[in-house]
């Protein structure tokens, strides 16, 4: 046997001998026999729930009426059915007003369950009709079970609409086979996303993560400073054995033990949740090499410390500091990043002239003050939506954006998006109109600028400047806002807080240039060709050109694209030439003359393309959600386009791009900076780099330099969550038309990287300091 | 300070320092060996000897490699110290050895062979005759947290000797035995003695020392004081022509006083009663003379004197200079020494 395979082999046999070891597989055993009768049971049910009553007090007021004699028969025959006790109650409630508590309700409904006589066929005149009540109705000697289902369905049949009617399908907690708890309406197939979603990591990470790490951080803390008696460790230093190697072995040796204990502690878990739960998930098992890695990271601490100070007590505190240290940091650095990073990064950048108009995470349209070196909200400070636009109608001088409404967890259905304008005669003039305008006095962003305009078409994602007015893309059709004609729409007046407002028709401002069924679906994109005079649209899995026809468009052509129906899509139009850009796939160059696939833009690659600009020289920028940025040009030489990768500064950082009409690229990047680069793509001297805050100035200088360097051992849980979602239970994915909301797609096995780096610095360091030492 | 013999050296130490550092902030510099040279030849066993504190186990971890000089060379059997081709070939029992609480005899015996290179078969064929040697036959099974200190100490030398080691390095192996155990510890070095091998023994123990060693140094406060065989030494630092002189007498101790008092040019003599004996006419006084220093001449005064004032003389014994002496001497005279000169100089 290897010296350092000894030091090992040692180790673990001084951990089977440890009495410690063995009081822990005592409590873990404790805790998996406590565990083990706790199972969830499927089966029928029809007993009444509270969430199934959504109108309780009408169900009151029909037993109350019932009581009286009035209602329908059948919430007669119920009032007959219930107790004593809940019908004297109704009879106070109607008298006195005293309220009724929603769950002695269910408790006087689910008496009348076990009623063999509720049916009556003069009350339920209906249910004969119905196969399986039926069936149930006729069958002599019915079964418990058959009971409670026929008159639930009674129920449900008296007080339609405050009683949801049951599936039956219930799920139970039961500990010993005892039932404990009201059934959970759901069957195990659905409740079993839930348990390996988000229980098993979460009590993967808080008990396993957290708690035993804690102790195996204790137990395993005076593992290095033993090493250092006197009395063992010359005699192992006499040994012809490296020091580093033999600081290895006793680090590994330490891991031993712990691997031993999570390895019994999660097999356990491995076979509990399977035998009890049938959830058979491999992934479990593969938390015992991540907990092992995990502990590694603060083992690598504690060695250290032990190393130095030869005290295990010394060994914990430091380690605990260390621990907490990192949870400082990446909580302080996820919550200024929450607040720095993500909303007021920019957008959208819209540029007249040599002035930008962007719009932010948060909703906010904001202009460049020069004298300030910020970036100027205007227009109301609405936290929390998304912008559509802006676009810039120069003919009128205005600028348009819409602006969705927020509304709290998508309550109250569709959400509307509020059109606004603003009227800015001053930047359409003069090419760079600056801060102040000298006619008025008034800032760009000054809030009296914008004018009144109507509620855009419902789902609009897309507008595009179109004659004097412009197009609202939605998903039932392409709109036409006439600037002319809304103004001279009548404009509805009311009154708010003692103020006339006046509100135009939506309906006589926006005309509808596409057939009521127009056949396409959501995800849709929209661009213009200006070559063909024609709107290139692309649904799901289809490429549309609509050509302008008076005042109607009409599918001109239409071509089939091999990709991913449920796909987001992105394009760009170019002259004839459309680059559909699906997410997460590689994007298509199509001809839009001959509707034939071009090629596939292979050296981009898959990519999540979130933003396209067009130049008016043909170019066509594709930014990906990683924030790289690919420029597609014509090759005249070869006749072909290219795509290229260009070097500017911010690559792989940029949040939006625009190219202007003089086939500038405006780019975005390190949040809100945004360079203006020559058709040559060379850095022009235009150039916006806001003032950094002091918060912004300690995210950059201070947090994020630590967070970078610090390790990330709580990140290993977003490996657990990985390893531990099964790709059979397929969440409905959220309609995500939006690729500007930021989708976290961090690689799962990037915190083992940066931890494993962290741990070798640390055995590194641990290897120096022994080397060094004279002990 | 060579060997004897021009046989091949097994520890050659060539002016070697070591000076600890304590303290971050304010550090105090402590000199444990300054400039030691010795060497030491193959199949010799060399002891070293000095009071607590003298620098002999940081020698020792030197040789290890445990201690890195501060200045100096050292080397082992040709080999630097410390490095791994010198370690495979010393087999070591440190002070106050501590087995892992979990070891069996045996185990422990496996684990340490295991880490000094050697296969579980070699350790197997050799297992039986060091516990065997070691007198722990029968126990290598028991837990050696049960074992006493002296069965600890003997498990301690069948490791060191487990991989037929050149070099045996022992600090301190009889400490804490009882007689019977640093007998049984004599008789395996002299076995090692005569199968050739080295032994580098460290002891404050002089008399063992005496018993067991061919050559020794005399360390104190960090500096090498003599190294020689034990009658080099012992000619060398004491004088060979006087010594001390122990009789015994029958008289009371006023009367022998008297008579001694005659004797011309006699050094300090201490007569002094001890317990009466009983002797066929009833009980009688016994004296007992030391005298520390005398030569030969003064010797013959003496008894001839006591004989012819009609003294019988019981018993006489004219000791010779020990090792004792000499160490005594040396740690005296370094003590005296250092009394003059702060022995901790801070910087």
């Amino acid at each position: 046997m290897k010296p350092y395979i000894a030091i090992l082999y040692d180790s673990l046999i001084e951990s089977i001998q440890s009495r410690v070891l063995w009081i822990l597989l005592a409590a873990w055993t404790l805790i998996l026999v406590a565990l083990f009768p706790l199972s969830l049971s499927e089966g029928e049910s029809y007993r009444v729930r509270m969430g199934e009553i959504t109108n309780a007090k009408t169900v009151l007021d029909q037993l109350a009426a019932a009581s009286s004699g009035k209602g329908t028969r059948s919430q007669k025959m119920v009032y007959a059915a219930i107790d004593q006790e809940f019908q004297n109650a109704l009879r106070d409630r109607q008298k006195s007003g005293r309220r009724i508590a929603v769950g002695r309700l269910v408790t006087a409904l689910n008496t009348v369950m076990d009623k063999p006589d509720l049916y009556d066929s003069d009350a339920w005149p209906t249910a004969e009709r119905r196969t399986e009540l039926k069936e149930l109705i006729q069958k002599e000697n019915k079964s418990s079970g058959e009971l409670q289902k026929l008159n639930r369905r009674l129920l449900d049949l008296a007080f339609p609409g405050s009683l949801r009617s049951s599936s039956g399908q219930a799920t139970w907690i039961t500990y010993a086979g005892m039932k404990f708890t009201d059934p959970l309406p759901f069957t195990l197939r659905q409740i079993r996303p839930f348990i390996e979603a988000t229980l098993f990591p979460f009590i993967m990470w808080v008990g396993l993560g957290q708690i035993a790490m804690m102790i195996a951080i204790v137990i395993t803390s005076s593992m290095i400073p033993d090493m250092f008696q006197t009395g063992s460790l010359h005699l192992l230093l006499s040994k012809p054995l490296s020091r580093s190697l033999l600081y290895l072995s006793k680090y590994l040796g330490g891991c031993i033990f712990v691997a031993l204990n999570i390895s019994f502690l999660i097999v356990g878990l491995y076979f509990y949740s399977g035998l009890q739960l049938g959830i058979w998930n491999q992934g479990i098992l593969w938390c015992i090499p991540l907990f092992i890695f995990a502990f590694m990271v603060f083992y690598s601490v504690s060695a250290l410390v032990g190393l130095i100070w030869k005290n295990p007590i010394i060994c914990v505190v430091v380690t605990a500091l260390f621990w907490g240290v990192c949870f400082t940091i990446g909580t302080v650095r996820s919550l200024s990043e929450t607040f720095l990073r993500g909303p007021p990064t920019l957008q959208r950048i819209l540029a007249v002239g040599d002035t930008p108009i962007v719009a932010n995470q948060q909703g906010r349209i904001q202009f460049w003050n020069d004298k300030d070196r910020v970036w100027q909200t205007g227009f109301g400070e609405v936290d929390g939506q998304r912008v559509i636009g802006p676009i810039w109608q120069s003919e009128e001088s205005s600028l348009y954006f819409g602006r969705t409404r927020f509304i709290p967890f998508g309550l109250g259905g569709g959400e509307t998006i509020r059109l606004e304008l603003a009227r800015i005669p001053e930047l359409g003039k003069t090419p760079d109109a600056g801060s102040d305008s000298e006619a008025t006095g008034k800032k760009l962003w000054d809030d009296s600028r914008l004018d009144s305009a109507p509620d855009l078409p419902a789902d609009t994602f897309d507008l595009i400047p179109w004659k004097n007015g412009f197009l609202a893309a939605s998903t039932d059709g392409i709109y036409w806002f006439d600037a002319e004609r809304a103004a001279k729409a009548d404009q509805q007046k009311i009154s708010v807080l003692g103020f006339d407002v006046k509100i135009p028709q939506a309906s006589e401002t926006y005309k509808r240039l596409t057939e009521a069924d127009w056949g396409l679906r959501k995800p849709i994109a929209v661009g213009f060709s200006n070559s063909l005079d024609a709107l290139i649209l692309v649904s799901r899995d289809k490429l549309v050109v609509m050509k302008r026809n008076d005042e109607k468009l009409e599918k001109l052509r239409e071509m089939q694209l091999d990709i991913p129906a449920e796909a987001v899509v992105n394009l760009a139009v170019s002259d004839s030439l459309a680059i559909v850009c699906p997410n997460a796939e590689v994007p298509l160059l199509v001809n839009l003359e001959t509707m034939e696939l071009v090629r596939e833009l292979s050296e981009i690659g898959k990519a999540n393309i979130k933003r396209t600009g067009v130049a008016g020289d043909g170019r066509a920028a594709l930014l990906s959600t990683d924030g790289d940025l690919w420029i597609v040009s014509p090759d005249s030489s070869e006749a072909r386009v290219i795509a290229s990768k260009p070097s500017i500064s911010g690559q792989g950082d940029i949040s939006t791009i625009h190219f202007d009409p003089s086939n500038r690229l405006w780019v975005c990047h390190n949040v809100k900076q945004i360079d203006v680069l020559s058709s040559e793509m060379k850095p022009t001297e235009l150039s916006f780099y806001p003032k950094k805050t002091t918060p912004e100035w300690i995210y950059d200088y201070i947090i994020n330099p630590f967070y970078l360097v610090n390790p990330k051992p709580a990140a290993i849980n977003e490996t657990i969550q990985y390893v531990l979602r099964n790709p059979e239970n397929k969440v409905n994915a959220i309609d995500r038309t939006d690729l500007d909301i930021p989708q976290i797609q961090r690689d799962p096995w990037q915190p083992i990287w940066s931890n494993g780096i962290f741990i070798l610095v640390m055995l590194a360091l641990g290897c120096w300091q022994l080397y060094r030492q004279d002990l | 300070m060579r060997p004897p013999l021009a046989a091949p050296l097994a520890i050659d130490v060539q002016n070697l320092s070591k000076t600890y550092r304590e303290g971050l902030l304010f550090p105090r510099v402590h000199p444990a060996l300054k400039g030691v040279s010795l060497q030491v030849g193959q199949g010799e066993v060399f002891g070293l000897l000095g009071p607590n504190g003298a620098g002999k186990t940081t020698l020792i971890k030197v040789l290890l490699g445990i201690l890195h000089p501060s200045r100096g060379s050292a080397q082992v059997l040709q080999l630097p110290a410390g490095s791994k081709g010198a370690r495979r070939k010393i087999g070591y029992l440190p002070e106050n050895l501590i087995f892992p609480r979990h070891h069996t005899g045996r185990s422990a015996l496996y684990f340490y062979g295991r880490l000094s290179e050697m296969t579980d078969a070699e350790i197997r064929k050799r297992e039986a005759e060091l516990f065997e040697l070691v007198s722990l036959s029968g126990r290598q099974h028991e837990a050696v947290r049960r074992y006493s200190k002296g069965m600890r100490q003997r498990l301690g030398l069948a490791q060191a000797m487990l991989h037929d080691p050149d070099l045996l390095i022992l600090d301190e192996p009889t400490d804490g035995l009882d007689p019977m155990g640093r007998s049984q510890i004599r008789d395996v070095l002299d076995r090692l003695k005569k199968r050739g091998k080295t032994v580098f023994l460290n002891s404050h123990i002089l008399q063992e020392v005496e018993l067991i060693c061919d050559r020794v140094a005399i360390m104190a406060l960090g500096q090498l004081r003599a190294i020689g065989t034990i009658d080099e030494l012992v000619r060398q630092h004491t004088d060979d022509s006087r010594s001390s002189l122990k009789i015994e007498v029958i008289g009371n101790t006023q009367s022998i006083e008297r008579i001694l008092a005659e004797v011309p040019n006699l050094p300090t003599a201490v007569p002094h009663s001890v317990s009466p004996i009983v002797t066929e006419g009833g009980p009688e006084a016994l004296t007992r003379i030391g005298i520390a220093s005398i030569d030969q001449p003064g010797a013959d005064a003496v008894v001839d004197c006591l004989r012819s004032h009609q003294i019988s003389i019981l018993r006489l014994e004219r000791a010779r200079p020990s090792l004792e002496q000499v160490f005594m001497n040396m740690v005296n005279t370094a003590n005296g020494d250092a009394a003059s000169r702060d022995p901790y100089p801070s910087r």
